[in-house]
C-alpha cells in the first residue's frame, strides 16, 4: 500500500481539484445584441443611435400614411388573392371599415407605438447627448435632430388622437390637451433650430443624417406645417418663406430600409386608392394619373378603388414637407387671416405645377371660395402624404372621414387611464 | 460562491476538464483491458457461487442481479434463472454477503464464509423472490446521490426498468416510456423517424418555456430542448430519441416539486434520470440483437369521389394518399460486451438504426457506440467513466408546419384531387399544383437532410473516507451539432420560391455539469437513522445556432450559393450555481422524514433575484412495521405506508438574455443604425415557481401479490413568466415579467396484481390512471392572448370553465336557437324568396341551409383530462412470455384543421365535399361551414394498441452457436390498433411538435404508423 495518508487529507485534496475545476462567472452578458449601458454612453452607440431614429422615422410614415389615408377616405382595404398565409392573417384595418374601431386592433397600435418610438429615440439621444464624447457639431446636429424628430411625432400623433401625452418620464403619462402638444412640438423645433447655431459637423452630415434630408429647411417647414395647425397664421406665413424655392427633404428607403407605404399597399397589396380621387379631379389635372392608375375594382363589394401609381418601388423616397405644401400653408394663413387676394397666387403656383390654368378673384370670389380651392388642392398636392384627414378636420369636412379620431389602443389604457373621452 | 472569484476563465477550465476526462478514459480503458482475463495480484483462489434464482412457483427469473453486497463484483441470472459468480475468497470470520434483486421482486440477501468452499468446487446458493408488486424495495438515486428505498420517500418516484423497456422493440427511448409510468403522459407528435416525443409530467407547470422535463444520464444532464432549424413543419426532435434503449439499465422519473425541489430551478417539468448498463466483475457477458419490422400507416383519410366537379364536368379523382404514404422497413442491429475484474468493469455496446418512414423518400439512420468504465483506485476511492457516441440523419420531408406551410401532406391537403399531379410523362417534369408545391415533386426532389454528432461523457468519482462518510463527484459533458439543410430546387413548382431554396442550419451545443455530493449516514440511537447531507452543482448551456440561406439559386445548385443570401447566428449561454443541504431521517425503521433546502443562482435572473430558495419537507410512514399491524390485519392488508411531500421548485425563463434591455438594429435608408428593442427589459426577472402538495398511500394485500398505489397532487405555479403590456407611449410594447398563476390538481393510480402465479404460469396485470385538469387563474394584466403562430385559435385565459385551460381552442361558432339547433339561411332562387334563422337541418334529416357564422367563444381543450395505460404479462412454461398494454387518453379535444382543408371548396380533396357538388347540402354550404371553427374541434379521445408482443426462448444448444447461453425471438407489434371517434389521420400526433401550449392541433403531421418487429436477440 501507498504511504497512508490522512482520510482528512484525502477529502481536502479531493474537493480542492474538485471546486477547481468549477467556474461560476455568473453575470453573462448578451452577445446577440447592444445592452442599453454600452448604446448610451458611448460616441458611436449614439451616433447608431442617430441613424436609427431616422428609421424610427421612416416606418412611422407606414401607419401615419396609410392608416390615416384609409380613415381620410384616400384609401381603400382591397382583397389579395386566396392564398394560405393571407387565410391566417387578420386583415390591417378591416375594423376601420366598420363603424367603430376595435381598442385592440393591432393596426391601431401600431400607429400609436411607432410614433412613440420615434420619441422614445430621441429622448434616448436627448437624455445622453450631453455627456457624450463627441465634436460638438456632431452633438448640435443630432441633437436638432432629435427635437426634430419628436416634433414631428407629436404633430403627426395629435392629428389622429384628440390628446396625446407628452412627459413621458411620470407615470402614468397622462394626455395633454392639443395645444399643449403643439405648443410644445413648436417650441422642440425652435430649440432644434438654437442647436443648430453650432453648425453641423461633417461626420454628422455624411455619416449619421441622410444625404436626401435638409434638416435646417425642414425644421422651418414644420414649424410653419405646425404653426399652421395650432392657428399662428402669421408665424406660418414666416416660417414658409423661409425655406428656399428650390429645397427638398425626403427619407431614403432602400431593399433593407424599406418604403413602408409600398410594403403596405403595393408588396402586401392591402390599399389602393378610393376611386373617386379620380372622378372628382378637374379636368386636366397632371397629378391624376401622377398618382393613380385607371383600373377600378370593388373588393368587398364596397368602394371602388383604382391601383397607385406612386410608392410602387420599395425604395421610393418620402417627402419630409413639398414646395406645394409650404405654397398651400401659406394661402391658407393668408386666406384664414382674411387676406385671400394674397392666397390665389399661392394656389396658383401649385396649380400651375398640376398644368392647370390659374384662378383668379373672380373664379374665387369669396374667402370660402379660396378656402375651399385650397382644400382641393391640397387633397391632389399633397396626396399620401398623410395630411388629408387633419385637411378634413381643419376644414369643417370631417364628415368626409371615417372618424374623427382614433380610439385610444387598449394597451395605452391599460397603464394611463383615463384617456381623454372626447376632443 | 467567493471560491469563484479567483477561479480561471472558464473556456480554459471547460477545457481542461474535458481534456482531463479523454485522459481518464484512455487510462482506465488502458488498465481494464490489461487486466481482463489476468488475476489481480492480491487476489486468492477465487469462490464459485452458483444457484438458481426462482419465484414462488419455482418459475426460473431472468434478469436478477447477484452481486456481493457493497461490491462491484456480481452477475445476472440467465434465461433458466441460474448463475454463476465467481467471488474473492471470503477472509475468515467476514462472510460475504450475496444480494438478488430484479425490480418487481424484492431483494433476498444470503451470506456466504470462508468455510463454504473448503470442499471445493462451487458453493450452491438458490433465492426465491418475493413479488414486489408496488417496486417499494427498490432502490433509487435521489438528488443527493445516496441510493434510498422508494418505501423510505415521502414523494413518489417511479422506476422503469430495462425488462419494461426491453420488450417493447421502439428504438426510441421516449416512446418505449409511454403508458410505463403514472403521472407522465407521453405523447408522439409525428410519426416521422426520429420524431419528437413530449413528455408532460403532471400536466402542464408553464406557458412559455419549454415544458419538457429534465433529462440527466449517468450523472450528465443533457439537452432536453426540441429546435427547428430549418421549417419543415412540426418536425423537431429532442435528444433524447437518439439514446439507445438496449443500453438503459433503468430510468427514475422525479414528478413535482415535492420531489424534485434538489434539482432546482430547472425542474418545475420534473426530472428524468436515465441510468445506463454498466459492467460486473466475472465472466465476459455479451448479447447480440437483431430486428426486423415494418411501417404502415393504417388509418387514411376518405377522400372525394364525385365523378364530375362543381361545375358539372366529369373528372377523374386521385387519392395521393397511396402515393405519399409507404410500407417503411426498419431494421436494427446492436451488440454488446460486459465483463471485469474486482477493481476493473466495463460495459461497451454499439448499435445500428435504420428506419424508412412512411412518407416516400424519408428515412433516420442512428449509430450509436457506449463505453461505460469503473475502476477501483483504492480502497477508499472508485472512479467511473460514461461515454457515448451518437451519430445521426434522417433524410426528410417538410409538413404541416405553424409558420410556413408547405410540404407534402399540406399540399395533398390544399388542392383538389381531380388534378393530376404525375410527371409528365415525356419531359418527367411535374405540373403545377393548384395553390402549393405539388407533392409528388416535394417528394421526388425536394429535400431535407439533418444530422447530429452528439458525444455525451460523465466522470464519477466516489470517495469513502470514513465509513458512513461518501463524497460523490460528478462532471457531465454533452456536445453536440445539430446541422440541417434544406433544398428546393429551382423551377420547382413551389409557388413561394419559383427560384429555389437552399438553408443551411448547425446548432452547436455544449453542456457542462459539475456536481459534489457530500453524505454521512449515522445511527446516534439504535431506533435513529440520520443521514445529512450537503451538495453544489454547477452548469454551463451554451448554444451557438447559426442559419445561412440562399434563394435564386443557379440551376442545379443545391447549396446556399444564391443571388440572394442571408445568414444569421444566435448564441445563448446560461449559467446556474446551487448548493443544498437535506437531513434524512429514519426512526424506529416505520418513520421516514426528509427535510431539504436549495439554494440556486442563475444567470438568468436578475442580480437582485439572483438567489432563490427552494424547500421540501416528505415524511413516509409505514404503518405495516408495526407489531399490532401485522397481529391484527396484517394477514389481510400486508403494508399499508402513507406519505406526503410538499415541495416547491423551479423554471428558469424561457431566454438566458430576457432579462436585458437590448438595442436592436434599425436601418435608415442604407446605413444601420440601433434603437431600444420593443420588449422592456426586467432586472427582477426570477423563475417561475412552483408549490406542490402530494399525498398518497401504498397498500399491498394477497400476500403481496395486489398492490394499490394511489397519489393526490396538487402543484400551483407561480411567478410565470409572461409577457406584460408595457404602455406603450413609453417606446416599448412589452416586457417578461413574473405574472401569471396556473394551478393543476389530479390523481395518480397504479394498481398491481398477479393474480396467477403457478408453475409454468403467471400472470401479471397493471393498470395506471391519471387525471390532470390545468387552469390557468392569473394573468398579466388580466387579458387573454393568442399563442403566436397558432392561425390566432389557441389562447390563454382565464375565462371560466375550459376558457381558463392553458391553450384553449377560440374561434368562431354556430349560431343556435333555444333547441339547440343550428340556424343558417336559405339562399333565394328564381321562385322562392330568402328565408332566415332557418334549422340547417330540416325534419327529414337533409341540410337544407348555409349555416350563420356566430361569435368567436372557448370551443375545445386540448388538455388531457383523463390518460391511462393497461399491461397484461403472461409467461407460459419456461419459454414463452406475452404481454399487450393499451394505452388511452380521454377528454382532450382536437382541432382538425385537416378536415377544414378537406371540405373547403377551393380544394376539396374530402370526401364531404362530394354533398356540395352531388347537391345534397345548398350551393355555398361548405364555403361558410369553413368560416365556423367550432366545426372542426373533435373529440380527440382515443385508445391504442399500443403493443402486443410474444417471446420465445430458445433452446441455445439447438442453434449449434458456440459459447451462446441464450436467445430469444420475439414478435411485436405497435400500434396495431387505435379505437377513436377522431375522423383524422391519427389523434396522437401534433402540428405544434413539443410546443408548451399548442397541443391537439391536427395540420398535416405524419400520422404514427402500425409497426411490426422481430427480433432475436442472443447472450452468450
Amino acid at each position: 500500500m501507498t504511504p497512508r495518508i490522512s482520510s482528512r487529507s484525502r477529502v481536502a485534496i479531493t474537493l480542492a481539484i474538485l471546486l477547481s475545476l468549477t467556474g461560476c462567472k455568473l453575470d453573462v452578458s448578451n452577445p446577440n445584441a447592444a445592452t442599453q449601458q454600452s448604446v448610451l454612453t458611448s460616441p458611436a452607440g449614439l451616433r447608431a443611435l442617430g441613424v436609427g431614429l431616422q428609421g424610427r422615422m421612416d416606418n412611422f410614415v407606414g401607419p401615419a400614411v396609410t392608416l390615416s389615408g384609409v380613415v381620410a377616405g384616400e384609401l381603400g382595404n382591397t382583397d389579395a388573392s386566396l392564398s394560405t398565409t393571407r387565410e391566417f392573417q387578420q386583415y390591417p384595418i378591416q375594423t376601420a371599415n366598420s363603424a367603430a374601431i376595435d381598442p385592440t386592433n393591432p393596426d391601431l397600435l401600431n400607429f400609436w407605438s411607432t410614433g412613440f418610438q420615434v420619441v422614445r429615440t430621441a429622448n434616448d439621444i436627448l437624455d445622453n447627448v450631453s455627456d457624450a464624447s463627441l465634436q460638438a457639431g456632431t452633438k448640435s446636429g443630432l441633437s436638432a435632430l432629435a427635437k426634430a424628430g419628436k416634433a414631428w411625432a407629436f404633430g403627426t400623433l395629435i392629428e389622429a388622437w384628440p390628446q396625446i401625452p407628452t412627459d413621458l418620464s411620470k407615470t402614468p403619462p397622462g394626455y395633454d390637451t392639443r395645444a399643449t402638444v403643439l405648443s410644445q412640438a413648436l417650441s422642440l423645433l425652435a430649440s432644434a433650430l438654437s442647436d443648430l447655431s453650432t453648425p453641423m459637423s461633417a461626420e454628422f452630415t455624411s455619416s449619421i443624417l441622410q444625404k436626401s434630408i435638409d434638416l435646417p429647411n425642414t425644421i422651418h417647414a414644420w414649424q410653419a406645417r405646425y404653426s399652421l395647425a395650432a392657428g399662428n397664421y402669421d408665424a406660418a406665413i414666416g416660417f414658409a418663406n423661409v425655406v428656399p424655392a428650390t429645397a427638398t427633404s425626403t427619407f431614403t428607403y432602400s431593399t433593407v430600409d424599406q418604403n413602408p407605404i409600398w410594403a403596405s399597399a403595393i408588396s402586401n397589396g392591402y390599399f389602393q386608392a378610393i376611386a373617386t380621387f379620380r372622378t372628382d379631379a378637374e379636368s386636366g389635372d397632371t397629378r391624376v394619373n401622377r398618382f393613380t392608375g385607371t383600373t377600378v375594382t370593388t373588393p368587398f363589394g364596397g368602394a371602388q378603388v383604382v391601383p397607385l401609381a406612386i410608392y410602387r418601388n420599395m425604395s421610393d423616397p418620402y417627402p419630409l414637407f413639398t414646395q406645394d405644401e409650404l405654397s398651400l400653408i401659406r394661402a391658407e394663413a393668408y386666406a384664414r387671416l382674411n387676406r385671400s387676394p394674397e392666397a390665389i397666387p399661392e394656389i396658383n403656383r401649385v396649380r400651375a405645377n398640376a398644368g392647370l390654368p390659374p384662378k383668379d378673384a373672380t373664379s374665387l370670389p369669396t374667402q370660402q371660395a379660396v378656402l375651399d380651392e385650397i382644400y382641393r388642392q391640397r387633397r391632389y398636392a399633397l396626396f399620401l402624404t398623410g395630411t388629408r384627414w387633419a385637411d378634413e378636420r381643419r376644414f369643417g369636412r370631417i364628415t368626409e372621414a371615417r372618424t374623427a379620431y382614433l380610439p385610444y389602443p387598449a394597451q395605452e389604457t391599460i397603464g394611463n387611464p383615463n384617456p381623454p373621452t372626447g376632443p | 460562491m467567493r471560491h469563484c472569484t479567483h477561479a480561471p476563465p472558464l473556456p480554459a477550465t471547460y477545457l481542461g476538464a474535458r481534456s482531463a476526462l479523454v485522459a481518464l478514459t484512455v487510462l482506465i480503458a488502458l488498465t481494464a483491458t490489461a487486466e481482463l482475463g489476468a488475476q489481480t495480484p492480491a487476489a486468492r483462489a477465487a469462490l464459485v457461487v452458483q444457484g438458481r434464482v426462482t419465484d414462488e412457483a419455482q418459475n426460473p427469473i431472468v434478469g436478477v442481479q447477484v452481486v456481493v453486497d457493497g461490491a462491484a463484483v456480481g452477475t445476472v441470472s440467465n434465461e433458466d434463472g441460474s448463475y454463476r459468480l465467481s467471488i474473492g475468497r471470503p477472509s475468515a470470520g467476514a462472510p460475504v454477503t450475496l444480494v438478488a434483486r430484479r425490480i418487481g421482486y424484492r431483494p433476498r440477501r444470503t451470506t456466504v464464509a470462508e468455510a463454504d468452499g473448503t470442499g471445493g468446487g462451487a458453493v450452491t446458493r438458490d433465492f426465491v423472490l418475493l413479488r414486489d408488486v408496488l417496486e417499494l424495495s427498490q432502490v433509487v438515486t435521489t438528488a443527493t446521490r445516496t441510493e434510498t428505498e422508494r418505501a423510505q420517500l415521502g414523494a413518489t418516484l417511479a422506476t422503469v426498468g430495462a425488462e419494461a423497456l426491453g420488450n417493447t422493440v421502439t428504438p426510441q427511448l421516449d416512446v418505449a416510456l409511454s403508458g410505463k409510468v403514472p403521472g407522465a403522459l407521453v405523447t408522439q407528435n409525428s410519426g416521422t423517424p426520429g420524431g419528437g416525443t413530449s413528455i408532460r409530467i403532471r400536466g402542464l407547470s408553464t406557458i412559455s418555456r419549454s415544458a419538457e422535463p429534465l433529462y440527466i444520464v449517468d450523472g450528465v444532464i443533457i439537452d432536453n430542448g426540441s429546435r427547428q432549424l430549418v421549417d419543415l413543419g412540426g418536425y423537431t426532435t429532442n435528444r433524447l430519441a437518439d439514446l439507445d434503449p438496449n443500453d438503459i439499465e433503468r430510468i427514475e422519473i422525479v414528478k413535482g416539486a415535492a420531489a424534485a425541489a434538489l434539482y432546482g430551478s430547472r425542474a418545475n417539468d420534473g426530472v428524468v434520470q436515465i441510468f445506463t448498463k454498466r459492467g460486473r466483475a466475472g465472466a465476459l457477458r455479451g448479447t447480440a440483437r437483431v430486428a426486423f419490422g415494418q411501417d404502415k400507416v393504417t388509418r387514411l383519410v376518405d377522400v372525394n369521389a364525385a365523378p364530375v366537379n362543381l361545375a358539372g364536368q366529369p373528372v377523374t379523382r386521385y387519392d395521393y394518399q397511396r402515393e405519399i404514404f409507404q410500407t417503411a422497413p426498419q431494421s436494427n442491429v446492436s451488440v454488446s460486451l460486459a465483463g471485469g475484474d474486482e477493481r476493473s468493469q466495463f460495459y461497451l455496446s454499439g448499435a445500428h438504426e435504420d428506419q424508412t418512414g412512411v412518407i416516400r423518400s424519408t428515412r433516420y439512420v442512428r449509430d450509436n457506440v457506449r463505453l461505460n468504465l469503473d475502476r477501483e483506485l483504492a480502497s477508499w476511492l472508485r472512479v467511473g467513466v460514461s461515454t457515448s457516441f451518437i451519430q445521426s440523419n434522417a433524410d426528410l420531408t417538410p409538413n404541416g408546419g405553424l409558420v410556413a406551410n408547405y410540404g407534402v401532406l399540406t399540399n395533398f391537403l390544399f388542392s383538389s384531387n381531380d388534378r393530376n399531379f404525375f410527371p409528365d410523362p415525356v419531359t418527367g417534369e411535374f405540373p403545377a399544383a393548384q395553390f402549393q408545391a405539388n407533392p409528388l415533386e416535394v417528394i421526388a426532389r425536394w429535400r431535407a437532410p439533418q444530422g447530429v454528432q452528439q458525444y455525451i461523457g460523465g466522470l464519477h468519482l466516489t470517495a469513502t473516507p470514513y465509513a458512513g462518510v461518501t463524497a460523490d463527484y460528478r462532471f457531465g459533458y454533452d456536445g453536440f451539432t445539430e446541422t440541417a439543410q434544406q433544398f428546393i430546387p429551382r423551377g420547382s413548382t413551389a409557388v413561394a420560391y419559383p427560384t429555389g431554396l437552399a438553408v443551411s442550419a448547425a446548432n452547436r451545443a455544449r453542456l457542462v455539469n459539475s456536481d459534489l455530493d457530500l453524505s454521512w449516514a449515522t445511527q446516534p440511537l439504535s431506533w435513529v437513522k440520520l443521514t445529512p447531507s450537503v451538495g453544489m452543482n454547477w452548469q454551463q448551456q451554451r448554444y451557438d445556432a447559426t442559419t445561412a440561406q440562399a434563394t435564386d439559386l443557379a440551376l442545379f445548385t443545391e447549396v446556399v450559393q444564391g443571388s440572394q443570401q442571408f445568414a444569421v447566428e444566435l448564441r445563448d449561454d446560461r449559467r446556474t450555481l446551487g448548493f443544498y443541504g437535506q437531513l434524512q431521517a429514519g426512526l424506529h425503521n416505520a418513520l421516514f422524514l426528509t427535510a431539504a433546502l436549495r439554494s440556486d443562482a442563475s444567470s438568468a435572473f436578475g442580480a437582485d433575484q439572483r438567489t432563490q430558495y427552494f424547500p421540501k419537507f416528505g415524511a413516509s410512514f409505514d404503518l405495516s412495521s408495526l407489531d399490532w399491524w401485522s397481529r391484527n390485519v396484517g394477514t389481510r392488508v400486508n403494508r399499508l405506508r402513507l406519505r406526503g411531500a410538499v415541495g416547491q421548485s423551479g423554471g428558469q425563463p424561457a431566454g438566458s438574455f430576457d432579462r436585458f434591455l437590448n438595442y436592436v438594429f434599425e436601418p435608415a435608408g442604407t446605413a444601420s443604425g440601433i434603437v431600444n428593442s420593443t420588449r422592456e427589459g426586467n432586472e427582477q426577472l426570477r423563475p417561475e415557481r412552483q408549490h406542490e402538495t402530494e399525498l398518497g398511500a401504498d397498500v399491498e394485500f394477497l400476500d403481496g401479490r395486489a398492490g394499490i398505489e394511489a397519489t393526490h397532487y396538487d402543484k400551483k405555479v407561480t411567478d410565470l413568466v409572461l409577457p406584460r403590456t408595457v404602455t406603450p407611449s413609453t417606446g416599448f410594447l412589452d416586457q417578461l415579467a413574473n405574472v401569471g398563476e396556473l394551478r393543476n390538481r389530479g390523481w395518480e393510480l397504479l394498481a398491481r396484481a398477479v393474480p396467477i402465479q403457478r408453475r409454468g404460469f403467471s400472470w401479471t396485470v397493471t393498470g395506471t390512471l391519471t387525471t390532470s385538469d390545468p387552469k390557468v387563474t392569473r394573468l398579466s394584466d388580466g387579458g387573454a392572448f393568442f399563442i403566436p403562430g397558432s392561425f390566432n385559435i389557441v389562447r390563454v385565459a382565464t375565462d371560466p370553465g375550459d376558457g381558463s385551460a392553458p391553450g384553449h381552442f377560440f374561434g368562431t361558432t354556430y349560431v343556435r336557437n333555444a333547441q339547440g339547433q343550428i340556424l343558417g339561411r336559405v339562399p333565394a332562387t328564381s321562385t322562392t324568396p330568402a328565408r332566415d334563422s332557418v334549422p340547417i337541418i330540416d325534419a327529414n334529416g337533409n341540410v337544407v341551409a348555409v349555416p350563420y357564422i356566430g361569435p368567436r367563444k372557448v370551443i375545445g381543450n386540448p388538455n388531457a383530462h383523463r390518460f391511462w395505460s393497461a399491461i397484461n404479462e403472461v409467461s407460459v412454461g419456461t419459454r414463452w412470455s406475452f404481454r399487450a398494454q393499451v394505452d388511452g387518453v380521454n377528454g382532450v379535444d382536437i382541432f382538425n384543421f385537416d378536415r377544414r382543408l378537406l371540405e373547403t371548396p377551393a380544394f376539396g380533396s374530402g370526401a364531404a365535399y362530394a354533398d356540395e357538388i352531388l347537391g345534397k347540402v345548398p350551393a355555398g354550404y361548405f364555403q361558410a361551414r369553413r368560416s365556423i371553427f367550432e366545426e372542426y374541434v373533435e373529440n380527440g379521445s382515443y385508445a391504442k394498441l399500443r403493443e402486443l408482443s410474444a417471446s420465445y426462448q430458445l433452446d441455445p444448444a439447438w442453434l449449434h452457436l458456440r459459447g451462446v447461453t441464450g436467445a430469444t425471438a420475439t414478435i411485436a407489434g405497435r400500434n396495431l390498433k387505435t379505437w377513436t371517434k377522431y375522423s383524422g389521420w391519427d389523434p396522437e400526433t401534433n402540428a405544434g411538435a413539443q410546443s408548451t401550449l399548442v397541443r391537439g392541433f391536427a395540420f398535416a403531421t405524419t400520422p404514427i404508423p402500425r409497426n411490426v418487429t422481430f427480433a432475436l436477440s442472443l447472450t452468450f
